[in-house]
């Protein structure tokens, strides 16, 4: 086999994460490309919870629809995933499930005492553990290298880790003196470098941990966040980091405080940015139009979920691109980045950083729950590319005296670039005032037509340098082609592994993803003439940056593969519909 | 330092005149908030002032420093942010009574639990006045306005009392018309180290006609020559909601660890390398 999809189901509560994680981490270290999706309601005991792991010997960028094995820890979950096996696929169950409903035809089924083999090794919650066992015996997994990952893992946990290596081997075991079952497991062996020893190339990273990551290269002082699925892993991991990255981060009473702490800090020099989903962000909108009027850099991670409302909170959608360009009363610039893989996260956070400084705006970086909470494998070089900090034009020293009659900064004077130099506090003979009544070059309140006329130009008048910095959506797959698909965000994983799956023996298709959304470049509509025929994949239901490519360009892309039920699409989904 | 460094009260003249009433509370604040700047000899460029939305808010454009001119209610996560970013500034957060107590309640209570080391001065009048005389939280039960054709049934809100259980550890209450007494409290609660909350008794002359000088100096006593205990926390309470009389002065003041000096880390180069190998 090169792609095989192992999918662990139960209630929560019973590690099925770890166990999924565990899983996934032996298969990178058997140099195999690994992508693992999660999902999961909201709620913290029972429900249905899924980690799906998929393993390739190529690339791989978004999970299959269906998995060849599936590891059940009750009767509920197997049943409700039935629909979600391959034909042929391997059903790993506890032996005391009765199978008293219908199954498909060409189904294998391998019971084992998950529940009395867990019972023997520390308890009923080591089923899943035990199951990795009997999973690791049928695949002829190395023993070793698991162990290793389960010290890791456990490690801090001291006699946990020993508890869960008694677990695995004694699953092992079952499974080597079972010769029955091992045959039928044998046929979904999948060749993988079992040697202790593995190239340490890639990195196996969430969306999440990559913007994380990404907001420490660039420097950010201060990270603002209330807590809010799918978003918090942001949080989490900028708190773990914040003695070795010297990070302020603040937990604040609500989504406006966090907006408005973020903005205190960076009027006061600080890289600052806060995080949050659509909800969240609704409770920042004023911040983000006084950061407008401000002209104060401001970084805020928007990880989408589906609304409105709560909507489907641990799920994900593509359902904000429309509210994110427009939120905020009254017109002033923003950009928009929404990355495509972590890769990009990591990269286009910076950037963020960089644009922000640079025009004195806010820059939302937009991401979703399948591309914050999945986990890719991607280039560990790409990871070492740590930009410039390109602070623009802050001033954090002032050689000038003010002029006669002159008792403030004036810190918002027309300039040719539209950006003026910002002192933060502690300059001298740079005080000004940041206000947020329309003012003059100083900051001083000013009502009049001319003020207004001149500050408002001013302000607009960075969106066309900034349409003119941004590049063109970038092209995936052959230069030409009878049909292109068109995405933006998370969807390049799927949509990239639908062009790879229909272009194996033909270049018949290619791809063109938008990772920077908002504005759209300058020369956007010429860029899309050269198409012939473009196929629009979002995540939501309006088809959102279609909408925008209209309104800016003027084409209207027809042929929508659209969906929004809370799952990503899957590129199987995407295949059938191109080869129709 | 020489005279001609001297800070004086034209070290923060911005050239821009107050477009208050006259003889609105503001002028007296405002007059008071800058001796204090004086005495205390704080530079311009070292003191950042988050000014809310209203009138009192529109103190922003008068006094010479780094200025922030938020929204409404929001002076003080704005504050905290400052605060956090330079701990080395003084922050001083002025807000309104329909500003904080109102649309900025929620921050006012978690900021006097987190403790930076922030002054808030709420411009207390009782009313919205920008908007044209609306009730505001602090306004007194009866009281006739836009909003209250039939006179206010809400009670009002006690605002040291709720800073006062939500952790503030320096609490006081000025008045706009006794301008050396709260010139001193200013000083006294910006040198505070931690958030000090001052509310600020003040007239509006021109849409409350209930609660004016003469009113207020009726019922005005000093709670120092009371002989009140500023370390006695539930005498504190008790006076946080005394209504008949009003007393003035520091309610409550402890010395408690400041967020800033808790939550900040000493800046490391972040190893990158050792960051990435737990993801393989």
């Amino acid at each position: 086999m090169d792609h095989l999809t192992i999918k662990i189901v139960g209630p929560a509560g019973f590690g099925i994460k770890v166990t999924g994680m565990m899983l996934a981490k032996h298969f990178l270290r058997s140099d195999c490309f690994v992508f693992a999706y999660t999902e999961y309601p909201s709620l913290i005991r029972g429900g249905h919870n899924t980690f799906q792991v998929d393993i390739a010997k190529k690339e791989i960028n978004s999970a299959a629809e269906k998995c060849d094995i599936l590891i059940a820890l009750n009767k509920d979950s197997l049943i409700k995933e039935l629909k979600n096996i391959n034909t042929s696929g391997l059903i790993i169950y506890d032996e005391q499930i009765e199978i008293d409903f219908s199954l498909p035809n060409k189904i294998n089924l391998l019971p084992s005492p998950l529940m009395e083999i867990a019972k023997n090794n520390g308890g009923e919650l080591m089923k899943n553990t035990v199951a990795l066992g009997i999973l690791l015996g049928a695949l002829n997994l190395s023993l070793e290298n698991l162990n290793k990952i389960l010290t890791e893992t456990f490690g801090h946990k001291g006699a946990i880790a020993e508890q869960n290596k008694k677990a695995v081997q004694a699953g092992l075991e079952w499974i080597k003196n079972n010769p029955i079952n091992s045959k039928i497991a044998a046929q979904y062996i999948m060749t993988v470098n079992n040697n202790k020893s593995f190239k340490q190339d890639n990195l196996f990273i969430s969306g999440n941990q990559a913007c994380a990551l990404g907001a420490i290269a660039a420097g950010c002082q201060l990270y603002s966040a209330y807590p809010m699925t799918p978003a918090s892993e942001i949080l989490h991991y900028l708190v773990a980091k914040q003695q070795a990255s010297g990070m302020v981060v603040h937990q604040p009473e609500d989504e406006i405080a966090a907006v408005h702490v973020a903005l205190g800090a960076s009027f006061t020099g600080s890289r600052a940015a806060c995080g949050t989903s659509g909800g969240g962000f609704a409770l920042m909108n004023e911040g983000l139009s006084l950061a407008g009027m401000l002209e104060l850099p401001i970084v805020i991670f928007e990880v989408m979920r589906p609304a409105p409302a709560t909507g489907l909170p641990t799920w994900t959608e593509q359902g904000d691109l429309m509210y994110v360009v427009h939120a905020g009363h009254g017109d002033f610039p923003r950009l928009v980045l929404a990355p495509g893989n972590p890769t990009e996260c990591f990269l286009l956070t910076q950037q963020a950083f960089n644009l922000a400084d640079k025009y004195q705006i806010p820059v939302i970086v937009l991401s979703d729950k399948f591309l914050g909470e999945s986990t890719y494998t991607t280039s560990k070089k790409l990871f070492s590319k740590i930009e410039k900090k390109a602070r623009g034009k802050i001033l954090i020293v002032n050689q000038n005296q003010l002029a006669e009659n002159q008792t403030l900064f004036a810190r918002y004077k027309n300039e040719k670039d539209n950006v003026s130099p910002r002192p933060i506090p502690g300059v001298l003979n740079g005080e000004y005032i940041a206000n947020s009544d329309e003012h003059d070059e100083f900051g001083l309140t000013n009502e009049s037509t001319v003020c207004r006329n001149e500050q408002m130009k001013r302000r607009m008048g960075k969106t066309l340098n900034l349409k003119k910095e941004i590049p063109l959506p970038t092209l995936y797959g052959p230069k030409s082609a009878n049909l292109t698909l068109v995405c933006w965000g998370s969807m390049l994983g799927p949509s990239l592994d639908a062009l790879n799956e229909i272009n194996k023996d033909k270049k018949q298709i290619n791809l063109i993803h938008f990772s920077y959304v908002w504005p759209l470049p300058l020369g956007l509509d010429k860029f899309l003439k050269q198409f012939s025929k473009l196929i629009l994949i979002e995540n939501n239901f309006s088809a959102q940056l279609g909408i925008l490519i209209r309104q800016e360009t003027g084409t209207e892309i027809k042929d929508k593969i659209l969906k929004y039920d809370g799952r990503p699409l899957w590129k199987e989904e995407i295949i059938k519909t191109v080869k129709k | 330092m020489s005279d001609l460094n001297k800070i004086t009260l034209g070290s923060f003249n911005t050239n821009y005149q107050p477009t208050w009433c006259p003889g609105c509370g503001d002028f007296g604040i405002w007059t008071a908030l800058k001796m204090a700047l004086v005495d205390l000899q704080i530079p311009t460029h070292q003191l950042a002032i988050v000014y809310g939305i209203g009138c009192g808010g529109n103190m922003a454009s008068t006094i010479k420093c780094y200025a922030f001119h938020s929204l409404h209610g929001r002076t003080l996560p704005v504050a905290l942010g400052i605060k956090l970013a330079n701990k080395n500034l003084t922050v001083i957060a002025v807000a309104g009574d329909g500003d904080q107590y109102s649309e900025g309640t929620n921050h006012l209570i978690h900021l006097a639990r987190y403790n930076a080391n922030l002054t808030l001065i709420v411009c207390n009048n009782q009313l919205f006045s920008l908007t044209t005389g609306q009730t505001s939280p602090t306004s007194d039960e009866g009281i006739i306005s836009k909003t209250t054709p039939k006179g206010e049934v809400k009670q009002p809100l006690d605002p040291l009392a709720l800073s006062l259980i939500s952790g503030a550890t320096f609490v006081a209450r000025g008045a706009a018309f006794e301008i050396q007494a709260l010139k001193e409290l200013i000083k006294k609660a910006i040198l505070h180290q931690g958030f000090s909350h001052l509310d600020v008794l003040q007239q509006c002359v021109t849409f409350n006609k209930v609660n004016t000088i003469e009113w207020y100096k009726q019922k005005i006593y000093s709670l120092e020559q009371a002989g009140h205990k500023t370390d006695d926390f539930k005498m504190a309470v008790e006076k946080s909601r005394e209504h008949t009389k009003l007393p003035l002065g520091i309610f409550y003041e402890v010395k408690q660890p400041t967020y800033e000096e808790e939550i900040s880390n000493a800046p490391m180069a972040f190893d990158f390398k050792k960051a990435l190998m737990e993801f393989i």
